[in-house]
């Protein structure tokens, strides 16, 4: 399933949309009830236009406190690991398995150097330390890919398990400022961000609040 | 820079919130002298002469500290917050929020103070209906530790490990299966950690439980010798746990004759954990009852137990006067309200003290590596509610309430779980209720709901006891962060009488942890009597 949109907040809308609509009915370990999708592949035309939206619109619910801007930036672009997370986004992409930044080591140049290059993927899952039986907590976000065409920066971010109403939000916020700081570093516009999401859901106990978002003009 | 000052300072860049006593100050900058001096004056070995002059030289270390703390007052780096106790002095730092620079002879020290909106219930705190715990310290500390005693073969090591813990932590340590340290060590040892133990408590304001595992305990005497030290010395802030099923209390009888004959001897409380209704630790504090959730506990226990020191239990308290609360005679969407932005400002905090954990908790981590995390899975925030009387016709329906507010925070939770694990920062947040105690804080309404006195074994059938158990058995079912019912003893009665009481409570009710308090045992009060 495909869902292709200008605008962050016209994609996310789309998504929930499909997913209330077409969802089968799954209850997960915790015992809560979802409606899931598998495999939607969302395109975002044009993040920069707006993608900040959805935020702005899950803060506007008053319901739950949303991490602010800089908070989520933080945790993007924080290297250090810390013993008391499971894991951090920053320390994954920018020190992953405590050896590789594999942004400013890797993907800037070898983008600099082979702009139509393939290879420009940064992994966030770790095998080593993820694929583990009793382990609860794993990245969401596997994988982003980098890939230039026609001299803008596409992205295109593979999530195992998505909670589209919740945490989809922060999750195309931050992939946004990933794409912004490797463009600013080579020197060229940002393009399209894709997320792809093997299991989107949303939780039923939220059905409330995602009629009001998707009332919302 | 003199490095008196540059350890001073050290300690406030650890614990920028905090306020800190010129006792902890002169222990941080002097550990191994101070050290010395105390042991000087606990020993029972130490003439007049010694004694006098071990005192002398603690004077001497603390004015010689207080020169350096004063000076660091007037160059406006630090601040006086309090004066307890005998006149000890409390510090912290000078600047409200953002960075002090000190830079003296080539060496500069950066102090921070992190800022913590909390506008959420301002107003309510104002009208002193919500109540947050030690707010100097409610990002920098836990509330509650535990600390497993069978990870060590002698008490001295331990103690230590105990000792350090004081200041990771704001209000209480439970040191589970104790029972263990007791049958290994010398009489002679025990009374010398006792006596720390009392002094310690005192000096830095904190409660420690020593948990109890009767099912572990092979020597009756040994304990019992224990409990005869422990009435002797009574150590204000230092309480036993006793955790039990029914039959395992029958099968130590004899043994808890002799602590029921102690214990009412010395007007002491004795406080009995039925396993058969809650297996995970009881700790109490300042701030009321901790305890984890069964299911956590068995996680605990079969996936991390020996790995870790022990567990972080709670993280930060809110408490809410439900009698100030209720006197505008709100309605349950007001009361609904306020416990969910009591929630959200829960939330800020553990945060705030997530950012910075790194920071403040380096020594835990350090001793706890490479399984940190499991050490902070369960730990939980509470919201205590304090003067509750479902008697009265505004608060009929609080339990019914408190039950659905109680799932309204579990969503909330649960969708903050989720919100932080999407933004890549997978951590845990949960809050559960439980009831305040009195020594929260001086600033609670006075307390007007009902206590059960207890006179005959014939008094558990009456009507008024019979629901006062009731109302506190369906609490104990809402309050999942723990809760202890408590029974005046009054009138004449044999250990006999009092093990047979016990037993039936254990056998008959799910109450998780009984106290039985002896104090009132020659007074003439009512079956259930108001409190004041």
């Amino acid at each position: 399933m495909e869902i292709i949109k200008n605008s962050a907040i016209d994609a996310w809308k789309s998504a929930l949309k499909m997913i209330k609509e077409h969802g089968r009915k799954v209850i997960d370990h915790d015992n809560r009830l979802s409606q899931e999708l598998l495999n939607i592949s969302i395109i975002i035309n044009n993040p920069a236009e707006d993608i900040t939206k959805p935020i702005d619109a899950m803060k506007e619910l008053k319901k739950w406190v949303y991490p602010e801007l800089e908070e989520l930036e933080d945790v993007m672009f924080k290297k250090e690991a810390s013993s008391f997370y499971y894991y951090t986004y920053g320390a994954r992409i920018f020190n992953y398995a405590n050896t590789k930044n594999q942004i400013d080591d890797f993907i800037i140049p070898l983008l600099k150097k082979d702009p139509n290059t393939r290879r420009a993927v940064v992994m966030i899952y770790h095998p080593v330390s993820d694929s583990k039986i009793n382990i609860k907590e794993s990245p969401g976000m596997l994988s982003i890919m980098f890939k230039i065409v026609d001299k803008k920066l596409n992205l295109t971010v593979v999530i195992r398990s998505n909670d589209m109403f919740i945490g989809w939000p922060a999750n195309i916020y931050q992939i946004y400022l990933l794409q912004k700081y490797v463009t600013e570093s080579i020197g060229i516009e940002t393009g399209s961000i894709t997320t792809i999401s093997h299991s989107a859901h949303v939780f039923q106990e939220y059905d409330e609040e995602v009629e009001a978002i998707l009332r919302k003009k | 820079m003199n490095l008196i000052e540059q350890k001073i300072l050290n300690k406030f860049k650890k614990e920028p919130l905090r306020e800190i006593s010129t006792t902890e100050i002169v222990r941080e900058v002097h550990p191994e002298e101070y050290s010395r001096i105390l042991s000087s004056i606990n020993s029972d070995i130490s003439d007049k002469k010694a004694l006098k002059q071990a005192m002398r030289k603690k004077g001497q270390l603390h004015r010689k500290i207080l020169y350096h703390l004063n000076k660091l007052v007037e160059e406006n780096v630090l601040k006086i917050a309090s004066v307890h106790g005998k006149g000890e002095k409390y510090f912290s730092l000078s600047i409200e929020q953002g960075e002090i620079v000190i830079e003296k002879k080539h060496k500069r020290i950066v102090l921070s103070k992190p800022s913590i909106s909390t506008g959420l219930i301002d107003e309510y705190e104002a009208k002193g209906i919500v109540h947050k715990f030690d707010q100097e310290n409610w990002v920098s500390k836990l509330n509650c530790i535990l600390l497993e005693s069978t990870n060590h073969t002698g008490i001295n090591k331990f103690y230590d490990l105990v000792y350090s813990c004081f200041s990771e932590t704001n209000d209480a340590l439970g040191l589970n299966n104790f029972e263990h340290l007791i049958l290994n060590s010398t009489p002679d040892n025990l009374d010398e950690i006792l006596k720390k133990m009392d002094m310690d408590t005192k000096d830095h304001e904190r409660l420690v439980n020593l948990i109890i595992n009767v099912r572990n305990i092979s020597d009756d005497q040994k304990v019992l010798d224990f409990i005869k030290l422990f009435v002797e010395i009574k150590p204000k802030n230092v309480f036993l746990v006793f955790k039990a099923e029914p039959k395992e209390f029958r099968a130590h009888e004899k043994l808890f004759k002799g602590i029921i004959s102690e214990f009412n001897k010395a007007d002491m409380k004795l406080n009995v954990h039925n396993k058969k209704v809650h297996d995970a630790p009881f700790i109490m504090g300042r701030t009321g009852v901790y305890t984890l959730l069964d299911n956590e506990w068995k996680e605990y226990e079969n996936l991390t137990r020996g790995k870790v020191i022990g567990l972080a239990i709670a993280n930060t308290t809110i408490t809410i006067d439900i009698n100030r609360f209720f006197k505008d005679e709100p309605d349950a969407n007001q009361a609904r309200e306020l416990i969910i932005r009591t929630a959200k400002t829960l939330l800020k905090i553990n945060g705030a003290q997530k950012k910075k954990a790194d920071e403040y908790f380096r020594r835990i981590d350090d001793l706890n590596k490479p399984y940190t995390r499991r050490f902070f899975t369960y730990s939980k925030d509470y919201i205590r509610f304090w003067n509750y009387d479902l008697k009265l016709k505004s608060q009929s329906h609080l339990l019914e309430l408190l039950e659905s507010v109680r799932d309204d925070v579990k969503k909330f939770c649960s969708a903050q779980q989720t919100i932080y694990k999407s933004c890549g920062m997978p951590s845990h947040f949960n809050i559960v209720f439980s009831s305040a105690i009195k020594r929260y804080s001086s600033a609670l309404s006075p307390r007007e709901y009902s206590k059960a006195t207890i006179r005959k074994f014939k008094d558990y059938d009456s009507q008024e006891i019979n629901d006062f158990i009731n109302t506190r058995e369906a609490l104990c079912k809402i309050f999942e962060g723990g809760d202890r019912i408590r029974f005046f003893r009054s009138g004449e009665f044999t250990p006999d009488d009092i093990i047979h009481e016990l037993a039936f409570l254990m056998n008959t009710y799910d109450l998780p942890l009984i106290t039985y308090d002896f104090k009132e045992r020659r007074g003439d009060a009512k079956l259930t009597s108001f409190m004041h």
